[in-house]
């Protein structure tokens, strides 16, 4: 067995502290720079209620998801042409959110992107499935 | 120096720096209690304003032939006898816009596009946690459905 000198032993011992010392420090670390996860329940309920509200709201006499169904064959019956329908379903979905991202798919209409989204429940709509979405970020 | 001397030097050095560890640690660890507290109070407190958001829309619901229309029927929001400790409660119309917001009254529904449902804020406690959702408004008068949101805001 091979004996350790004194000043051996004693490096050691500082090798063992500094370690120590260097785990505490990235130990309180992770727990300071921590960043706060992005609450999924509220974002599911958020893409869910969306998708409800807005394909229920009345535009002149008739729903908005009414209007999809008649832009599947280029037939509005309430707006001057389905661009201008695109584009109420934009501001609504924008203003119904709090500075969220979104993602709305529906025959050729595609509004907003996502990196990584919480899509709601499909619905169809003339054999057409509208998919809304609010980004995670 | 005696050879006496500079080992009680030592022992002296090595003690002081095992309770400086001690510190530290016992420092790290009370922070990451405290932490987790927090986290702990944050997370109840965000389940309950889910559970909030979820519910409340049902309370002040639309039915039809006892069929939730999930949709909020904008004439049950004229003091609806609600009892949320410090809490702010409104329903605003985002859909069709209106210039500016103009709160409800029973002498101005339905051109109007903001419903405080409930209002108790806190003078004491600083902190505010707000959240929203989107709602669909019903108007019984003409029939409509207008897009909304429904906004709490937590006073803690």
């Amino acid at each position: 067995m091979v004996l350790l000198r004194k000043g051996q032993v004693e490096t050691i011992g500082l090798v063992v502290i500094v370690i120590l010392l260097i785990f505490i420090g990235i130990f309180a670390l992770s727990f300071s720079i921590k960043e706060k996860e992005v609450n999924e329940d509220i974002l599911t309920l958020k893409a869910n209620s969306l998708r409800s509200s807005l394909l229920k709201t009345t535009i002149c006499n008739i729903t908005i998801k009414e209007e999809l169904g008649n832009c599947v064959y280029d037939n509005p019956q309430c707006l001057d042409n389905c661009g201008s329908l695109n584009t109420l379903i934009g501001n609504i979905v924008s203003d119904s959110l709090e500075g969220e991202k979104y993602y709305f798919e529906f025959n050729n209409i595609e509004l907003g992107s996502c990196i990584d989204k919480i899509t709601s429940v499909s619905e169809v709509i003339e054999s057409e499935k509208v998919e809304i979405a609010v980004c995670r970020r | 120096m005696k050879k006496g001397s500079v080992q009680l030097t030592e022992s002296i050095l090595v003690m002081f720096f095992v309770l400086v560890i001690i510190a530290i640690s016992l420092v790290v660890f009370y922070r990451f209690q405290i932490s987790s507290l927090h986290n702990y109070e944050d997370e109840y407190r965000d389940k309950q304003m889910l559970s909030m958001l979820m519910v409340l829309p049902n309370e002040l619901g639309y039915s039809f032939l006892g069929k939730s229309e999930n949709a909020i029927d904008t004439s049950k929001l004229f003091n609806p006898n609600l009892d949320y400790g410090f809490r702010t409660i409104i329903v605003e119309q985002v859909y069709p816009e209106f210039n500016g917001a103009v709160d409800c009254t029973i002498v101005n529904y339905p051109n109007c596009n903001r419903f405080v449902i409930y209002d108790k804020p806190s003078v004491s406690l600083k902190n505010t946690l707000v959240e929203s959702r989107p709602v669909s408004m019903y108007y019984p008068l003409d029939g409509k459905f207008r897009a909304g949101k429904l906004i709490i805001k937590w006073y803690y």
